[in-house]
């Protein structure tokens, strides 16, 4: 025997991700960032999976989004402490200038590094043009006492 | 309790009426399970809930997007769970669905599950709710009336494999191997189940039909099902014709597949009709010429007692009985797939 039907019950199923993209502005560091919208959430995520996402974008697409904690950096010391203690607070930001000097001639090592081994590069590539344009002067050069000696042994000059 | 101007409680019931009563704010049948919210909503799916009903042997779930059901995502889904996980559907869309338990079974499939039993075959509560399911289907379509000897291929062994459902004669003999499963019975190329139908004894020359599930599409000269000479059988050389009581050379050549659920009906002396998956009717002219006085064979073919063209095909359902009609073939179609899509073997 079947029974009669139950009562109903209605669901509605949840939206797609709406996925956004925007552009970088002009004269700008380059910086990518898109900005995803569910009816629950909205967040804005660096990813370098853009170039996957943009294959997607007008089309349903599934993904988890992670919020991973911003790290929270402690101070080493405290603000009463800088306070009663003014030259450890010194040393703390003597510290911290040193620090950030150094980073900072990291980043100017490497930009540095970078610009010469381009140089580098466009160097190679000019001596092996000149290379090669010397080999090609020496075969000419080769075929022209080769015509010579011919001329002279002909008694033409 | 008031329903408009009417007060319910006053209402006296008959022998097979039921009440309906107020459960919170929503009106229900007295004697009908309980849906409850849907868990695990997401995109594409959610879960569907109800509280257990009494007795209850299996459950009928309905989801459609219109609330009065005149269309359906899901019909009558079978699940012996009070849950089920409706996955296909589109983002951001209202679906509604209800439930109906069934209680107990039909006496027809609970003798089958005897039968079943006592040959020290099992079958899982799945498999038993889709074959109370199949009944209930053919009964409710009149076609179970023209079955004579119905094989639903369930239980994974030969034991229950060649059991029939629509009575305890016309119990099947498997031989030469073959292998069983869950999906049903594997021919191995040289064996066949005989079914102990002698057509001729049994039959009728001018209405009669034969049907398998097949769930293996392979090419070959093979027959699936039949007896020869005073050729009765169904599907010949990749499953393009068949023949029913006719020595004539059968016409049908269109298909080039072997899966799938086949019928060959023949309901009068002049035509036979074929069908293939629901489709419309093949229908050839060969006249009705005699019946062969032979059993048989499923996976194969009865060649004057020898077997022959043996497969090597997976079989789910096979049927003899009666002839059926367009209308009937279609219902008969509809009744065995959802079958099969119950036991997820469904082609």
């Amino acid at each position: 025997m079947i029974t009669p039907y139950s009562n109903i019950i209605s669901v509605t199923t949840l939206m797609l991700p709406i996925i956004k993209a925007y552009p970088v502005p002009n004269g700008e560091k380059p910086y990518i960032g898109l900005i995803i919208t569910t009816p629950n959430l909205t967040a804005f995520i660096t990813s370098n999976t853009l170039n996957t996402l943009k294959k997607h974008l007008g089309e349903p697409i599934e993904f988890d989004v992670t919020f991973p904690e911003l790290p929270y950096m402690k101070l080493p010391i405290t603000f009463e402490q800088f306070k009663s203690d003014p030259l450890k607070a010194l040393f703390f930001a003597a510290l911290v200038a040193m620090t950030a000097l150094y980073v900072d001639s990291r980043n100017q090592m490497a930009k540095a590094t970078e610009v010469c081994e381009k140089r580098l590069q466009m160097c190679e590539a000019k001596l092996d043009k000149l290379t090669k344009q010397l080999k090609t002067q020496d075969s000419l050069c080769s075929a022209l006492v080769t015509e010579i000696t011919i001329y002279k042994s002909l008694g033409k000059i | 309790m008031k329903l408009g101007a009417l007060d319910i409680s006053t209402v006296k019931l008959g022998t097979n009426q039921v009440q309906a009563v107020y459960q919170g704010a929503n009106l229900v049948w007295q004697n009908a399970p309980v849906a409850t919210a849907a868990t695990g909503v997401g995109q594409t799916s959610f879960t569907a809930n109800w509280n257990a009903y009494s007795g209850a042997t299996y459950y009928l779930l309905d989801v459609s997007e219109s609330s009065d059901f005149s269309t359906f995502v899901y019909e009558n889904q079978i699940t012996t769970s009070t849950s089920y996980v409706v996955i296909g559907l589109n983002s951001n869309t209202t679906y509604y669905y209800r439930v109906r338990a069934n209680v107990g079974y039909d006496s027809d499939a609970q003798a089958f599950f005897d039968r079943v039993a006592d040959a020290e075959g099992s079958l899982s509560t799945t498999e038993q709710a889709a074959v109370n399911q199949l009944v209930l289907d053919l009964k409710a379509n009149s076609i179970w009336t023209p079955m004579k000897a119905i094989y639903p291929m369930v239980g994974a062994s030969a034991a229950a494999c060649a059991q029939n459902l629509k009575s305890a004669s016309f119990t099947g003999t498997f031989t030469s191997g073959g292998s069983y499963s869950s999906s049903g019975y594997n021919g191995n190329g040289v064996a066949h189940m005989d079914t102990n139908y002698n057509v001729n004894t049994n039959g009728s020359l001018n209405s009669a039909h034969l049907s398998i599930y097949s769930r293996t599409n392979n090419s070959g000269s093979f027959v699936d099902f039949g007896a020869n000479p005073q050729s009765h059988f169904l599907t010949y050389n990749f499953g393009n014709y068949s023949s029913i009581n006719s020595s004539d050379t059968p016409a049908f050549s269109s298909l080039s597949t072997s899966d799938g659920f086949f019928i060959g009906s023949r309901t009068s002396s002049t035509e036979a009709r074929f069908f293939h998956k629901g489709g419309s009717a093949i229908v050839s002219s060969r006249s009705s010429t005699s019946m062969p006085n032979l059993n048989l064979y499923l996976g194969g073919l009865n060649n004057s007692g020898n077997r022959a063209f043996a497969t090597s095909r997976q079989y789910a359902f096979a049927s003899i009985g009666d002839g059926l009609t367009d209308l009937e073939a279609g219902y008969f179609y509809n009744a065995v797939q959802t079958f099969q899509t119950t036991l997820s073997r469904q082609v």
